[in-house]
């Protein structure tokens, strides 16, 4: 059962042992486990799963900054496409096998996160996100003019080698490998950050973001503890960035686009801002709608522009608020309820 | 060399209506506490009215368009303030929300222009054509009246701010919002108005510059960035740093659009103010940009 409702604010729940988060995430890996026996036959219906989990991980990884530690990152689309390009190039350019060049991508968005957090981190926090959005809006000019360095300029990198398993190379018409790899990287992502979440090094976080005053009275940094969830959160955006490229076989600016990034806005916000896991679902929602969407054409950056102010001003905390709020009505409803039932025992 | 004058010139008078462009979105958190993410969209808004009206479907004057779009824009501003931005204000996370809300309010607004209007980009013709000479330097029309047009807004908006009571009423509120309620000034209207005008000046920036570069719904992007490079390479809060930024940015602008093509301008924008934040973290004459 989930102890959400009675927990008191400083109490966490204990890191191993079924919660909603455990519950939910478990949940959610077991069913895309076995969802390819339903929609295997479907390629198309594959592709919108896998690029949900490659979003899924990046929008819990950018949660993990927005919800959790408190710092307004922007740029965290950078981290993805510098993850990406970077694994794509040294495959394209230097021959890299393309499965180190997943740890490629993972360490250039740790080491990009972390260089753009050192300056920014010691501003304030809206400040944070000026500087971060300046970051990302000047990646995509850099992209394109820096050809002499192999980014391929405004076209980007295409195609790009695939990955092999012992001989056998991966290829669009078989989905079913691409997916498992996603599904591992998207466990991998839930993981790791529902214990950054829930370790001692998560609470001092959380604790930062709740009471910055009261955390720094109990020696933690916020310096320090918010530079290492930035170059974290950079490192899983990083690694989800270079299984895109060679997953796609394209990288350019355009991942970079405005579109992208207002997917992740609406992707976190939908799920629950802070609500682990729920950016994650909030991941899955948004492929498939936009997908559905697609009918509309132009209309429909309108209106996941318009779903964005609405969630912001009907229910800040999408989805798993939401769920909160039914829960805690239930409880209030449940708790009245019991009085009465013993008032009739009594005089029976 | 003389060439060089000329890139000079025009780098001052693009950088004023940068200054325009920034001052209004400083002037929009300095006073109501609003880092406002769909600025770049009331750029392009405006640059697009003013499509509408010289070329698109009336072909009146220049001197007509900023008389009909500036109000447009303020009164935009008011609307976006009035339903999305002032019932966020008494929640705890009000920075955050507006964050987000804003963000959806640019995609919103651009989505707009791009159903009403299209994809294709858009131009408008030079306010005058021809140029003249002064002092042996070529200086085309169409820069002075850029120059001249900017220059008065600005004098207008500073006269504003010094002398009028709402003007004073906007200064007190931004030294401290408790303090200015204490005294009968009513916050929500001032709130509004500081609103209405950052976005009017960002109207009046997309009319300015739309002659200049081609419009897309997207383009207002590219001037949100510049007014937040601007912005955090003056310092935050500080009009003299604003000041020095937009003209030192503006030229900066205009000589590497000379030397090396547009392509390169924002990189050059973004090593710059990495080099100003090296040495001053603050930006050139910040002082509150850490801890707010």
């Amino acid at each position: 059962m989930s102890a959400a409702g009675n927990r008191l604010p400083g109490d966490r729940p204990k890191a191993l042992g079924l919660n909603r988060q455990t519950g939910m995430s478990i949940g959610l890996v077991v069913i895309l486990a076995l969802l390819p026996l339903a929609v295997g036959g479907s390629n198309y219906t594959m592709r919108l799963l896998v690029v949900s989990m490659i979003w899924g991980g990046v929008a819990l990884a950018w949660d993990l900054l927005l919800g959790y530690a408190g710092v307004f990152n922007l740029g965290q689309v950078g981290f993805f496409a510098l993850g990406a390009y970077a694994s794509a190039m040294l495959s394209e350019n230097a021959g890299l096998n393309p499965w180190l060049g997943l740890i490629v991508g993972a360490i250039t968005g740790g080491v990009v996160a972390v260089l753009l957090g050192l300056p920014s981190l010691r501003l304030a926090g809206i400040y944070i996100a000026l500087l971060t959005l300046a970051f990302y809006e000047v990646l995509s000019p850099l992209l394109s003019v820096g050809e002499a360095i192999g980014t391929g300029g405004k076209r980007g990198i295409s195609p790009i080698t695939p990955y092999t398993i012992g001989g056998y190379t991966l290829t669009g018409d078989n989905q079913i490998p691409w997916y498992y790899i996603a599904l591992g990287l998207f466990a991998l992502c839930l993981v790791v950050c529902y214990f950054a979440i829930n370790s001692r090094f998560g609470s001092s976080f959380v604790a930062l973001h709740d009471s910055e005053q009261f955390a720094q009275s109990l020696g933690i940094s916020r310096y320090k503890v918010s530079l290492l969830i930035v170059g974290l959160s950079g490192t899983l955006t990083g690694l989800m960035g270079a299984f895109y490229a060679h997953y796609t076989g394209v990288v350019s600016p355009r991942v970079l686009g405005l579109e992208v990034f207002i997917y992740l806005v609406i992707m976190v916000l939908l799920g629950g801002v802070g609500k682990f896991p729920g950016p994650a679902i909030g991941a899955f929602i948004i492929i498939f709608l936009s997908d559905w969407l697609r009918q509309f054409d132009r209309w429909r950056m309108l209106i996941f522009g318009a779903l964005v102010v609405i969630i912001v001003m009907v229910a800040p905390r999408g989805l798993m608020g939401a769920l909160d709020s039914a829960q805690t009505l239930y409880k209030r409803l449940k708790a009245k309820r019991r009085p009465e039932q013993g008032d009739e025992k009594v005089p029976s | 060399m003389r060439e060089f004058v000329e890139v000079l010139i025009t780098g001052f008078t693009i950088g004023i209506v940068y200054f325009l462009v920034a001052v209004g979105f400083t002037l929009c958190y300095g006073v109501g506490r609003v880092l406002n993410y769909s600025y770049g969209s009331f750029f392009t808004w405006g640059a697009y009215l003013a499509w509408v009206i010289a070329v698109g479907y009336a072909k009146l004057n220049y001197i007509l368009v900023f008389i009909i779009v500036l109000p447009i824009t303020f009164m935009m501003g008011l609307v976006v303030d009035r339903i999305i931005i002032r019932p966020l204000r008494s929640r705890p996370e009000f920075d955050f929300s507006v964050l987000l809300a804003t963000l959806g309010i640019a995609v919103f607004l651009d989505n707009l222009v791009l159903v009403i209007f299209g994809a294709r980009t858009k131009s408008l013709p030079e306010f005058l054509k021809g140029s003249v000479s002064i002092g042996g330097f070529t200086i085309s029309w169409q820069l002075l009246t850029m120059f001249i047009f900017a220059t008065v807004v600005a004098v207008a908006l500073f006269l504003f701010i010094a002398k009028t009571r709402t003007g004073q009423s906007m200064r007190a509120v931004a030294q401290d919002p408790t303090g200015a309620r204490i005294v009968g000034i009513p916050l929500y209207r001032i709130y509004a108005i500081t609103f209405g005008i950052s976005t009017m000046l960002c109207g009046a920036g997309g009319i300015l510059l739309a002659p200049r570069f081609f419009m897309t719904p997207l383009g207002g992007w590219t001037f949100l960035v510049k007014a937040l490079i601007i912005v955090i390479a003056g310092g935050l809060g500080s009009l003299k740093g604003t000041l020095y930024a937009s003209f030192l940015l503006g030229v900066l602008e205009a000589l590497v659009g000379w030397k090396f093509g547009l392509l390169w301008v924002m990189p050059a924008w973004f090593i710059v103010l990495f080099l100003v934040l090296l040495i001053r973290p603050a930006g050139l004459f910040g002082s509150i940009a850490r801890k707010a």
